[in-house]
């Protein structure tokens, strides 16, 4: 890499940015900034508040106070702006079983815009690129779990978007398949994608440029893998992030690391 | 057994508690339909509106509609001539027209038959049915009566049991609670477990220790519940804004819709463990009931006017003797030696649904 | 590239997909397209108000050759099915009770002896009269046949009826299938339609797509369109086909125009799936989605005139059934296929359709947010 990430300019950038579900904030006060390139991985315990996090970047939820801007777009009231800048892969399993895999494709490539011509250059590159080409032809519902991610990885990046948001791709794959994926992510980083992704494998973590951690809405730690095990004195990630939460979650402490720089 | 048994209950009935808005459909809206159907499907021709062309003015044709009129219809304003009668059926005002002739106090004496004529609008032939026949029987009536001067050769009484006025709510209204009963049982419980089928959840409930019968019991038990609630609202409705007289045993009724329900909530569990998913469900439910019970139950259309196949079809529709039980109880007041052969029908048909939905149920998932 | 063609492309995009998902669940098509036509073709045969087959029992109290003649008469065509012959009332009401017999005819002790003395004996015609309609229809056949047999005993010159010549406009043989078959292909179709529609969008919520469908830049009018689209054309081939079945095996008259049918169908199917629409984005499964529907359904059909004539009903009940599109469409059908009527005299219906199509699909549109939760 050329020049140091932080240098870049931030696609993704939040301020005291809340979400409030009735009385239970589900995102506290978030300040966050993801630069463009990035391979920026989001950690946490479960519902510490990730997928709602990246529903609001997405568009799909409102904030309830702050302010964040995707791709220089503001998310209260450019949605849709930032749906195009956008590639998005939702926790769950979300394409349609009853279509074949190159049907999906075709169906997202359309709501995009792609027309044909433009569909067809740019199955040729994701089809090696993904190893999808023995799947093309069949039924999504009955290919293998690993195959689906990277179906569903396709039709997140289809329309070649700049920034985009993983959440938990790799749940329920197998060490082998999550590896081939992960080289995908870096591929995408590498083309200058802009990559956020949650994980709850702490080994996925140290592939990501940088890491936060978060925990009841609010981040508790943000820098690169090395930097925060460093500071915590730890050897991997696995270890800060216990630490790092049974900090936390003793009474009286406040969110740790702070926000980014 | 038992308290594995309850916790499946407790389940289902916490799925349907917290579901307000499904409960909310499940006992209003029957309720709503009730009310509209009944009222909607008019079958009353006492307020059906006719037409009297009198060219005779006579004693006799006078009396003629007296006749029609004390018996049934509205009568209207009656045009004088007979010219550009159709006219009358264009704005949808009037449903017949009745022609007496010129000299029909003359020819009632002189001839051995003189005609009347009716006119109605084929394009409700339903009505033109009623109409004709309605008139049909006046006529006769008045025939029976003799001509005047010559005495008549019979005195014709006709009685109507049961329900003297012929109040046609009396036959439409536990029709309307059978078919709503029937649609409620088959589609919650289809619906119910195609969706747990489609969200993943059935398995995990499969693969625990309970066993298929328990699991069907928990999962229809609630639904029965509903069914049964949603057949006491009916007719608690029926009987204090229809002023439905329930003649026979009111406990008798509930112990025979027992049968009835679970019939259907074992058609219902027979459809959703032969189909994937909920849109598939809702299809054969409303092909499966719906539409058997709606047309060959004697809802609305009498069976034995109806060709010989579809006769035998009915045969095996459940509405068709719940009908015969709910009438026969709420009008006729009649007792359970009166309706063995539905009851049995009824018994048969549900004890045999179940088996063959449980059967089908552990084929498939267990 | 401009916006309109990429929301073009994102259109047949949607309606090339909700095609192929509907293609890959044949069973599901084929229940769509043959359920019409089995509807239409069962009602077709089975609605009929005409009273046949009356369960009849015979009571002979005089057992005269007169009075054997006169019973003798009822079992001669369709109208009656005699159960039997009873020479005593002991056992009559209870023949009513089990509904085995729905008419008794009671001749009197010595009916020939009176008849014959002109001293007009009392005949009785007993009806279970739970079908009020039916026992009074029943009792005008029974007391013709009745007249007609006694005719004979009456005064010299014979008995002087009252004979009744019925003419039906429009529908000379008063087949009820003309009054029933164009609202009956609607509402098979519509039910379906509305059903499909209304499940449509709350599966892809419940399935997780809904989402996936919301961060992309699709515009909202092409994903609702390119929900609709598919299924008022798998409506529009439902209902020919059931239509033509229809009138091929009724040889029911198509006295109007069927383009003018088509353009009546078209824009009452505007305001079925803005129904659907309503429903589905109103709510959160597809439970609650099929039972608003059903219920939505059968009161739109109960009220539009379908089985009933709803001038009839009281004054509210008309009111509310002025709120529900399918009666225009019912009246409006059955004028141009049974009375030939064209746009000239159709055309508020025409614009009421129109109204009601426009206010339910803006309605439904507008629920349809593109935001979860
Ligand atoms: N629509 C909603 N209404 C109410 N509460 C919600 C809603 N969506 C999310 N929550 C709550 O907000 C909190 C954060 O949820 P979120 O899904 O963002 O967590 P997460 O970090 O993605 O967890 P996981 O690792 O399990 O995916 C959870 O406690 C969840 O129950
Ligand atoms: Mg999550």
């Amino acid at each position: 890499m050329l020049e140091p990430e932080t240098e870049r300019p931030v696609v993704v950038r939040t301020r005291a940015l809340t979400r409030k579900f009735g009385a239970f904030t589900a995102v506290d006060a978030l300040d966050l900034d993801v630069h463009e390139g990035e391979i920026f991985g989001f950690l946490g315990a479960n519902g510490a508040g990730k997928t709602t996090t990246i529903k609001i970047l997405c568009g799909l939820l409102l904030p309830t106070s702050g302010t964040g801007t995707v791709a220089g777009f503001d998310v209260l009231t450019r949605s849709e702006d930032i749906k195009r800048s956008i590639g998005y892969m939702s926790q769950r399993f979300s394409l349609y079983d009853d279509l074949s895999v190159r049907e999906n494709l075709e169906f997202y490539a359309g709501l995009y815009g792609i027309g044909s011509r433009r569909l067809a250059r740019r199955l040729d590159e994701l089809v090696p690129r993904l190893q999808l080409a023995e799947h093309l032809d069949k039924l999504t519902a009955s290919i293998p779990m690993g195959w689906k991610q990277r179906v569903a990885l396709a039709a997140a990046t289809v329309h070649d978007p700049a920034i985009v948001f993983l959440d938990e791709p790799t749940g329920g794959v197998d060490p082998v398949s999550r590896r081939a994926f992960w080289g995908l992510i870096d591929e995408l980083a590498r083309s200058g994608k802009t990559v956020f992704v949650t994980t709850h494998y702490m080994d996925e973590a140290e592939y990501c440029h940088r890491i936060s951690v978060m925990n009841a809405g609010r981040i508790i730690a943000l820098g690169s893998p090395a930097d925060l095990k460093a500071q915590a004195g730890l050897e991997t990630i696995q270890e800060l992030f216990l630490a790092l939460v049974r900090r936390d979650e003793r009474p009286g402490a406040g969110p740790q690391g702070g926000t980014s720089r | 057994m038992i308290q594995r048994l309850w916790a499946v209950l407790r389940k289902e009935f916490a799925h349907i508690l917290r579901d307000p808005r499904t409960l909310l459909v499940v006992l209003a809206m029957p309720l709503a339909q009730l009310l509209l159907m009944a009222n909607a499907v008019s079958l009353d021709v006492h307020s059906t509106p006719i037409a009297v062309v009198d060219l005779d003015h006579s004693p006799a044709s006078r009396a003629f509609i007296r006749e029609l009129s004390s018996s049934f219809f509205r009568m209207t304003e009656a045009p004088r001539t007979t010219v550009h009668l159709d006219r009358l059926f264009r704005g949808g005002a009037i449903d017949g027209i009745v022609v007496i002739p010129q000299h029909f106090e003359r020819d009632l004496v002189s001839r051995p038959a003189v005609p009347v004529q009716v006119l109605v609008d084929g394009s409700d032939a339903n009505t033109a049915t009623l109409v004709t026949g309605f008139v049909n029987a006046v006529a006769e009536r008045f025939s029976l009566r003799g001509a005047p001067g010559s005495g008549p050769p019979i005195a014709l009484t006709t009685r109507l049991l049961y329900n003297p006025e012929g109040n046609t709510l009396f036959f439409i209204v536990p029709g309307l609670a059978g078919l709503i009963l029937t649609l409620v049982s088959t589609l919650l419980t289809s619906l119910a477990l195609v969706r747990e089928k489609e969200s993943g959840t059935l398995e995990q409930i499969l693969v625990s220790p309970l066993s298929p019968l328990e699991i069907i019991l928990g999962k229809v038990g609630p639904y029965f519940v509903l069914a049964l609630a949603d057949g006491l609202l009916i007719l608690a409705a029926a009987v204090t804004l229809y002023q439905l007289p329930i003649r026979g045993s009111l406990p008798l009724l509930l112990v025979l819709m027992l049968p009835f329900v679970l019939a259907y909530l074992a058609l219902g569990l027979l459809i959703s463990s032969g189909v994937a998913t909920q849109t598939a469900a809702v299809l054969v439910s409303l092909g499966g009931t719906m539409l058997p019970n709606l047309i060959l139950s004697n809802l609305i259309f009498p069976i034995a006017s109806m060709p010989r196949p579809l006769q035998l079809a009915s045969l095996i529709v459940p509405g068709r003797y719940f009908l015969d039980i709910i009438r026969g109880v709420v009008i006729k007041g009649v007792g359970i030696s009166d309706l063995i052969p539905q009851t049995v029908f009824l018994c048969a048909f549900s004890a045999v649904m179940l088996v063959i939905s449980i059967k089908s149920f552990r084929e498939r998932l267990g | 590239m401009t916006a309109p063609r990429k929301g073009l492309l994102a259109l047949v995009a949607m309606i090339r997909k909700e095609f192929r998902q509907l293609r890959r669940n044949p069973t599901n098509l084929r229940f769509m397209l043959v359920m019409p036509v089995v509807q239409v073709l069962m009602m077709g045969f089975a609605m009929t108000m005409q009273v046949r087959h009356v369960p009849t029992l015979l009571v002979d109290l005089d057992q005269s050759a007169v009075s054997r003649n006169v019973l003798a008469e009822f079992r001669n065509g369709p109208l009656f099915d005699i159960q039997g012959t009873a020479y005593s009332l002991d056992r009559l009401r209870s023949e009513f009770d089990s509904g085995r017999v729905a008419l008794a005819v009671v001749l009197p002790d010595h009916f020939e002896r009176d008849l014959r003395r002109h001293r007009t004996p009392r005949v009785q015609l007993v009806l279970d009269g739970v079908n009020g309609n039916e026992a009074e229809i029943a009792a005008g056949y029974a007391s013709a046949i009745l007249a007609a047999a006694v005719a004979p005993y009456g005064h010299p010159g014979g008995l002087h009826r009252v004979t009744v010549a019925p003419r039906a406009a429009f529908n000379p043989n008063l087949h009820s299938r003309y009054y029933y078959i164009p609202g009956m292909v609607t509402l098979a179709v519509m039910f379906l339609t509305v059903a499909m529609a209304a499940m449509s969008i709350v599966r892809e919520r419940e399935r997780g797509t809904y989402d996936q469908l919301m961060v992309t830049p699709l515009p909202r009018s092409a994903f609702i369109l390119g929900k609709l689209i598919p299924f008022a054309i798998l409506a529009l081939v439902a209902q020919t086909l059931a239509l033509t079945m229809a009138v091929l095996v009724f040889q029911i008259p198509i006295r109007g125009s069927l383009w003018l049918f088509f353009f009546f169908t078209l824009i009452f199917q505007l305001s079925s799936l803005g129904l659907g629409l309503v429903m589905s984005a109103a709510s959160q499964t597809q439970q609650q989605a099929m039972f608003l529907a059903w219920f939505f359904l059968v009161v739109v059909m109960m009220l539009s005139g379908f089985f009933a004539p709803i001038d009839n009903a009281p004054r509210i009940i008309e009111w509310i059934s002025r709120a529900d599109p399918m009666r225009y469409y019912i009246a409006a059908s059955r004028e141009i296929l049974i009375k030939g009527s064209g746009l000239a005299v159709l055309w508020p219906e025409a614009v009421i359709l129109l109204g009601f199509g426009v206010v339910l699909l803006t309605a439904g549109t507008l629920l349809v947010q593109k935001r979860s939760g």
